[in-house]
Parts: C-alpha cells; structure tokens; sequence
C-alpha cells in the first residue's frame, strides 16, 4: 500500500489537531501558540469552505442523470439545477457587475423563496409533534404512564389558557422542568461528555477506527 | 365511517393524522388573525429577563448575539423585536454580531422595523452598531472574547474599520461587556458562550431561545451564569405583557393554548380507544 | 501556566483519558470487562433483517454536524461507526443502503466507508455510489431531501446516531409513516424526547459514543468503556461530598472546582 493512503496517518493528524485545539484551553501558552492555533482554525475554514465545491459537484451528480434520464420526478430536480445556477450567477461577488450579496435578484430569491420555505419546513414540526404525541402517549405501561402525564401537565403550563384555569398548573410544570426534567439532563450531559472524552481518546490514539474506511482495515 | 372488522375503539385509536393536521390549522389560524386575548401569567424567569436589562446603568456595554438563521424567525421574531425596542429604550450601549451566516440578514429586517434614529434617536456608531457575522462558531466567540476588532474588524452596514466608530473605543474584548444577549435556536449558542464568555471572562447572559432549547439553557439560569430565560413565544408574550407592548408573540400565545389543547384533546382520545380496546380483550 | 479556573476540569480529564488507556491495555490482554446489553445497538441487525425481508433499502445517516466541532464533532464520528457497522451488514446482506449526507465534509468519508464494506465483504460490484446521497448544506433542505427519499424508496429501516436538531421529529415522523423500523440515537439533549416518542429504539446520550467499541466487539475497545463509569463514580462521590460539605455551611467542593 502507497504510504500516503495508510491509515496511520489520518489518526497521526487527529491526534496533532486535536492537542494544538485542547492544550491552549488548559495552559497559557503565550501569544505565538494562541496565533497557531487561531491559523488552524483558519485552514479548518478554508478547507471547509473549500469542500463546497464537493457539494456542488455531488449535487448536480445526482440531479443531472436523473434529468438527462427522465427518471421518477425529474420535475424537480430541473427546478433545483434551474435554481441552482440563478443563485450561483447572482450570488457571485463580481460589484462591477451589479452581482453578488446585495444583487436585487439575489436578495428577492433569498428574502422571498428561502426565507418562506426555511420557516415552513420549520413550523411543520408542530403538526409532527401534534401527531407524534398522539400516537406515542399511550399508558401502555408504568414509564409510558409517567411520560403521558408529564407531557400533559406541560402542555397545560406552556398554554396560557393550561395557568389561567388553574395556576397551580405553573407551579407544577414549573417543578417537572426544574427537578425532573433538570437533573436528567444534567446527567445526560455528563455522561455524555464522559463518552465523548473517551471516545477521544479512542480516536487519537487510533483504536476507534470505525469513521475511517472499512473501519481501517 | 368504520370499515369491516373494525371498531369505533379501534378509529380513537388510529385517527388518519391528515385529520390532525388540518385541525390544527383550523385552530391556530383564527386566533392570529383575530387574538382572543386570554390571561397570560408572567414567570420569574421572563421578569429576571426584563428586569436584567431593565436595571442596566446609563452607558453599560451589552453585546446582543444572532445565534439563529431565518428558518426560526416565526419563534424569535417577535422576542428580538422586544429585546431590541427595550434596549433602544434604554440609556445604554449596544453591539450587534452574529455567529450563524444568516444571522445579519435577520438582525436587519428587525433594525429595519424599529428604525432606531427615528423612532429612538439613537445614533449609530454612539449609541449603537451592527458587527455583523462572525465566522468561525465557537472559535470566533473565543476570538471575540480576547479582541473583537481583531476579529471584525468592519461594521456590518458601512464597510468602515470599527476602529473609526466611538462606541467602539469602549468595547474592545469580552471585559468590556456588561452583558450578552443570545438570541439562539441551537449550535453555536448559549453552551458556547458559556464556555468561551462566561468560563474566562464572567460576563452574565441573557438567553431568548426556541421552546425545544429551554432544558438545554435552564441549567445555566440555575448556575447562576444565565440570568434571565426566556424560552418560545409564551414568553415572548409575557415579555412583551412587560414592556406594554403587545404584539406578534401576545397574539401567538393565543394559538399556542388552541394547538395545545388540541393535542391533548387527541392523546385522551387515542387513550380511550386504547384502553376500551384492552378491556374488549380482556372480556 | 495553567488557565484559572481550569485546573480542576484538566485533572478530571486526565483521569478518565488515563483509565480509558488503561482499560485499553487490559482489554488487549484478554480481560474483556462485562457490559450491559444496549437493546438500541442490537435492534440494529435487526432492523436491517427486517428491511432485507421486505425488499426495502435501509436508510443510516450520522446526523448533520461536521466533524470540526468540539461538542458534535465526536458524534459525527460515532454516527459513521455505525455507518460502517451497517453497510457491512448490508453489504453482507445483499441490502441496499442510502446514506443522506449534509456536510460535504463527511460525504466523502462516508462514501468511502460505504465502499470500503462492499469491498470487504467482497461484493465491490454491488456498492452504488448514487446511495451515498450529497442532499443540502440546508438544514431544513435536508431534512425535507430525506424526508423524501424515504418515502420515495419506501425505507424498510432508518439508522440515525449522531447530531440531529429540529430535524430529528420531522426524519422519524416520517419513517415512522413509512413503516421503517428506526433506531435512533442523539447526545443532543433537546432531541433525545423527540426520538423516543418517534423511533423504535432511542440511544440515549453516552450510548452513542459507546456505539463503535459496542459493535465491534474489539476488546480493547469494549475495555476503553468502563473508563466512562470512572468517570460517573467521580461525579456522583463528588456530588455526594457537595451536598454534605454545603450542607454543613462551608463550600470547599465549590471552591476546589472552580481551581
């Protein structure tokens, strides 16, 4: 195998990035460490920025053919091509021909189709949540019994109408989200955190291979 | 209608959820065209809010943070529509960045709205200024915490270095900062800023964030670190029942009790069905 | 040289980076600590059994984060050790599986993990590229691309361990009305209700890290987990010792914490 596709030398540069990344958070390392680090963070954004390109090119992979090919909804995917190249060609930051960020065409596709659609896909977790809870809240058992009642009572503290019945449905969602709720979470964090760290240490010391191809085999 | 072999229990308990869906429609629209105005009792946690900012001294430094991008806007809107018109309103002093890329695009349709010099006589520059992104999530919230002019060095709205505007000879890291406000859906938001802001420099937060966040923040109201919480737009109605000023989120908290007792309505339902089902059984 | 206020987390972290080495070694001699079934890891072959079954294409996603970021970063990279676990078993199972992908970071650590199965379980013909789905750097862009393959491919089952945010409710509602058996899997507390009330099995918080070690059966890696556990023991002795201390009036555990 070629040296440069060994395995090894991925989990060397995980290793190298992550201590420049943690050391400086622990110790005072003096002005030059703090910019080295900060030109990392740096060359981790150009990089990032730079695998847009690998979007892009995936993207039309995948909606080109289907087009080219007439295959199932092929419709929409000349809608996204169409709205691909638009938003690429006005969004360019080329001032000295009117393109770029501020471009009237730019702006009205952003403000008036991104905008709308980001916030409809949003909104549309209520309707999930309505018929999430709907067909999960069953008192089937003891646990499911206590879920059932604990989201209800929430739900009758978060509804202005839930406090303005009975107030006394405030005080009590008030200790489910401080108590119950609070120190689950608290303990989720932590063992979760735990895990992390752990999973670190896997990672930098090359045991936890499974994220490299074929689990670095 | 109850097809062949199947009974009324069995209808409760598997109602089509196209059938939740548009009555959830039906309920929420009405109320925000045409808000009932039922009672909305303020929580602690929304008066810690108001009250933190409104105690402020004359000329204390706050920085106001867009941890959200435009997919949120229904949630946050009206809250940073409040949180600015009550910091307008007040005699202190305040910087506008943004740590998610579509954060300044949010931040203007809000300054849009209030037009400040008009409507405040807040001069831009003095009394105010908008940063605009910072990129780079938690590593450029621990950049602006050792030097924000090194990290923007620009204002958002004329181009010019921020070393030319007045208010900015007053904020040049994270000691200078009385207060951040986080206005915040997710990642980067409140977790970061306690790490990189409140870890090294102490500098308290305020958070106004998405109901689903309210269990992630409210450890750190506790801790002490966050001081005031204001979570979704139940809160956002009682902080504007603080300000006097209803609004966006006054009318919405009216759909919010319509949606909510719909949905519990259908979870006793599905209990009913489930529950006749199983005596059925047992018989 | 040391940060004020830090002291305390380093050696906190010190310890259990140390008893994870340590329990690393012990592993790699033989003695394979006993670990308790995680029914959501199990459910995964399941799931996919259940998909081949039924002629359907298993989906697995590794949620939307990158891998740069401190917080979700490392559920990314627990995400594609389930990936990796799930393509060989597809692989091995004659099952297509799909992979939606939002940071193009990943998409090709993805694609190459994917590959790399297929190729190991000696079936390379049968890896297709077009499965390893590039779909929005748009969180909801995404989450709308993936709501809709899976209704389009009629997903038999749904993998999702990583980072997931508002998109997690929308995904497993989604599956859910397909009929794909989902397993799921989040350290994103907000999320983790979501999932549980959506998907058949929900791996809570320090599962998912556990995932990889879990799957692989490597006992280096199995051994590496108990570390986690002294971790939680320190915690709780000094929670306990905190409530002690401050209830006798003094707050020395405080004060030793923020060192």
């Amino acid at each position: 195998m070629a040296w440069y596709k060994r395995v090894e030398i991925p989990i060397i540069i995980t290793a190298i990035c992550a201590l420049i990344q943690i050391l400086p958070y622990y110790f005072t390392l003096g002005a030059s460490v703090e910019d080295f680090q900060a030109t990392f963070v740096n060359w981790q954004m150009v990089v990032g920025t730079g695998a847009t390109f690998v979007g892009a090119i995936a993207i039309l992979q995948l909606h080109i053919p289907r087009i080219m090919k007439r295959r199932p909804q092929w419709e929409y995917s000349t809608a996204l091509v169409a709205m691909f190249v638009i938003m690429l060609i006005f969004g360019l930051p080329i001032r000295e021909l009117g393109l770029g960020l501020d471009n009237s065409v730019f702006e009205f596709l952003y403000g008036n189709v991104l905008t709308p659609l980001s916030s409809t896909m949003y909104s549309i977790i209520a309707f999930f949540i309505a018929s999430a809870a709907y067909r999960a809240f069953r008192a089937r058992s003891l646990e499911a019994t206590i879920l059932l009642v604990a989201g209800s009572l929430l739900l009758l503290k978060n509804a202005p109408i839930g406090t303005a019945v009975w107030p006394g449905f405030g005080t009590i969602g008030d200790w489910l989200f401080n108590v119950p709720n609070m120190s689950t979470q608290r303990a989720i964090l932590i063992g979760g955190a735990l895990g992390a760290i752990v999973l670190g240490v896997r990672a930098m010391t090359g045991y936890e291979r499974g994220y490299l191809r074929g689990g670095g085999e | 209608m109850v097809a062949e072999g199947e009974t009324i229990w069995d209808k409760l308990e598997n109602i089509d959820r196209r059938i939740l869906y548009l009555l959830i429609w039906i309920v929420v629209l009405p109320p925000l065209i045409s808000p009932i105005g039922l009672p909305i009792s303020i929580s602690p946690s929304t008066v810690a809010y108001y009250e933190a900012i409104e105690k402020l001294p004359p000329g204390s430094m706050v920085v106001v943070s867009f941890d959200f991008g435009l997919s949120a806007l229904g949630e946050l809107y009206p809250i940073a529509v409040a949180t600015f018109h009550h910091l307008f309103s007040r005699p202190v002093k305040f910087a506008i960045i943004a740590t998610w890329n579509e954060g300044p695009i949010v931040a203007k349709m809000i300054i849009d709205k209030l037009n400040p010099e008009q409507t405040y006589h807040k001069v831009y520059g003095e009394d105010w200024i908008f940063l605009g992104w910072a990129p780079g999530g938690e590593q450029a919230m621990a950049a602006l915490g050792r030097d924000i002019w090194g990290t923007i060095t620009k204002d958002y709205i004329y181009k010019k270095p921020v070393s030319q505007y007045p208010i900015m000879q007053h904020l040049k890291s994270a000691k200078d900062v009385d207060i951040l406000i986080s206005l915040e859906t997710g990642t980067p938001g409140a977790d970061e800023w306690v790490r990189q802001w409140w870890e090294p420099y102490h500098v308290p937060m305020l958070v106004a964030c998405i109901g689903v966040m309210a269990p992630t923040v409210a450890p750190y109201v506790q801790a002490g670190q966050c001081l005031g919480l204001l979570p979704g737009l139940r809160a956002g109605a009682e902080y504007e029942k603080l300000l006097g000023r209803p609004e966006l989120a006054t009318a919405a908290a009216d759909a919010i009790s319509t949606s909510h007792i719909l949905v519990l309505a259908f979870v006793i339902i599905g209990n009913i069905g489930y529950f006749a089902k199983r005596r059925r059984r047992m018989e | 040289m040391l940060q004020s206020g830090r002291v305390s987390g380093l050696i906190y972290l010190l310890i259990v980076a140390a008893s994870a080495l340590y329990f690393i070694k012990r592993g790699e001699k033989g003695n394979i600590p006993e670990i308790r079934r995680v029914s959501g890891l199990d459910a995964i072959e399941e799931a996919i059994g259940r998909a081949t079954e039924m002629g359907r294409p298993v989906f697995c996603s590794h949620g939307i984060s990158g891998l740069s970021d401190a917080t979700y970063g490392p559920q990314t990279i627990a995400g594609l050790s389930v990936l990796n676990y799930v393509a060989r078993l597809c692989a091995r199972y004659a099952t297509r599986v799909i992979v939606p992908v939002r940071q193009v970071s990943v998409y090709p650590i993805a694609r190459e993990i994917v590959e790399t199965a297929y190729k190991l379980e000696g079936k390379p013909e049968q890896f297709r590229p077009e499965d390893i789905v590039y779909l929005s750097g748009f969180q909801f862009g995404y989450s709308l691309g993936y709501m809709s393959l899976m209704e389009r491919e009629r997903a038999g089952a749904n993998i999702m361990v990583g980072a997931y945010w508002a998109e997690s409710l929308q995904l497993s509602e989604t599956g859910a009305r397909v009929g794909a058996l989902q397993v799921s899997g989040t350290a994103n507390t907000h999320q983790i209700p979501f999932f549980v009330v959506a998907t058949d099995y929900t791996l809570i918080g320090e599962e998912i890290y556990a995932a990889g070690a879990y799957l692989s059966k490597d006992p280096a890696m199995v051994g590496s987990i108990v570390a986690q556990d002294i971790g939680k023991f320190i915690g709780i002795a000094l929670i306990v010792l905190g409530v002690i201390v401050g209830l006798s009036g003094t707050n020395y555990i405080v004060k030793l914490l923020e060192m």
